[in-house]
């Protein structure tokens, strides 16, 4: 069973938790895209913290005796989501910055020749 | 048909040169294109004052990344074959129309540049060795295609994996899965006998330490490269 004073704790926890993701996406320091995973839990955590019973049948129903180690283990697993989350994230940005690295190299490489025969173009002008 | 070199470089000041007078010496009739992956040495300024054709990339990618610019590069302008050459002085470039032969007679699509099909110069070391013969049976595992050098840095491709490889390249340690990237597409490759040289100075991009590292994630990443749901012909999307 969770204590009273622990639903109180629990629910300023989140609530705070909640409004500071709400103040981080408001002031676009958050992309929305990458933050649904962090207000999913969010909101799971919540509900759970309003009711503890779903905590303790949940707990229940996966086999476990005290309700606090269910709330750990979703908790867990909500961090572990979120990490595989930013990895495929981060995978996904260093394609991208090959593919930027790869194009600028090209570009410049480009430049280079096109002030080249600028050059010669200036010089073959001024020889006439 | 159009030809290119493609010369990975990374802090090669010491080698590039020679590289280049050896390519001009026997492959004049190719074009070299040096891709500088952001070396910290002197190997921009020896490039630019040299009037040597080049990319700087301006982030340090590694080999993969540097070579892939290399076949984006020879994407773009239209080249028929690209070839992969390296900067450090291990390679020769006497060996270079040996190994476009093949693909200019159009009887395969990759030619790769082997240390071990008749023994001759720099073998590398014993256990080098053992680990390019496990990497060797994984990949004839893998897509049954039997190379011996899996790890030659000297290979020649045709347009159809010039494109292929522009749309995607392994990043790390490329070689390996380049030719199973290859061969699970049907890929005819092929290996033509060439003698390596030992580095003229510098490093080699895989310490002792590494070794290990390099087993276990080339290893790995070709059972997951088998096991990738992309789809299996190569992409042809041309690009802005």
């Amino acid at each position: 069973m969770i204590s009273l004073r622990m639903q109180v704790f629990s629910i300023v926890a989140v609530v705070l938790f909640l409004v500071s993701l709400v103040a981080l996406l408001r002031k676009n320091r958050l992309e929305l895209k990458y933050s649904l995973l962090w207000l999913l839990s969010g909101l799971v955590m919540l509900l759970l913290a309003f009711f503890p019973g779903l905590l303790d049948r949940f707990a229940q129903f996966i086999g476990v005796y005290s309700s606090v180690n269910a709330l750990f283990a979703v908790l867990i697993f909500c961090g572990v989501l979120v990490m595989i989350s930013l990895t495929s994230i981060v995978s996904k940005e260093k394609r991208e910055i090959v593919r930027l690295t790869q194009e600028m190299g090209m570009m410049e490489n480009r430049l280079r020749e096109l002030e080249k025969t600028l050059e010669e173009l200036k010089e073959a002008k001024e020889g006439v | 048909m159009k030809i290119l070199v493609i010369i990975p470089a990374y802090n090669e000041e010491g080698n590039i040169l020679h590289t280049l007078e050896n390519l001009h010496a026997y492959a004049a009739d190719m074009d070299a294109l040096v891709v500088n992956d952001c070396s910290t040495d002197g190997t921009r300024k020896l490039l630019e004052e040299n009037g040597v054709n080049h990319l700087n990339l301006p982030v340090n990618l590694g080999i993969g990344g540097g070579v892939q610019a290399g076949y984006r590069y020879a994407k773009k302008y239209g080249y028929d074959i690209a070839v992969q050459f390296d900067g450090d002085g291990q390679h020769d470039a006497r060996y270079l129309h040996d190994l476009i032969a093949p693909l200019e007679k159009g009887e395969a699509d990759i030619t790769i540049g082997s240390r071990f099909l008749r023994h001759e110069g720099f073998q590398s070391s014993g256990m080098r060795r053992a680990g390019i013969r496990i990497l060797h049976r994984l990949i004839l595992l893998l897509c049954g295609k039997n190379v011996m050098d899996v790890t030659s840095g000297m290979r020649a491709v045709n347009r159809r994996f010039i494109c292929a490889y522009a749309a995607h390249y392994a990043q790390d340690y490329p070689e390996p899965e380049a030719i199973m990237y290859a061969g699970i597409r049907g890929a005819e490759i092929r290996e033509v006998p060439v003698v390596m040289k030992e580095r003229e100075s510098g490093k080699s991009s895989i310490g002792a330490m590494r070794s290990a590292y390099y087993m276990i994630k080339v290893s790995l990443a070709l059972v997951v490269g088998r096991l990738s749901l992309e789809k299996k012909e190569e992409s042809m999307e041309e690009d802005a």
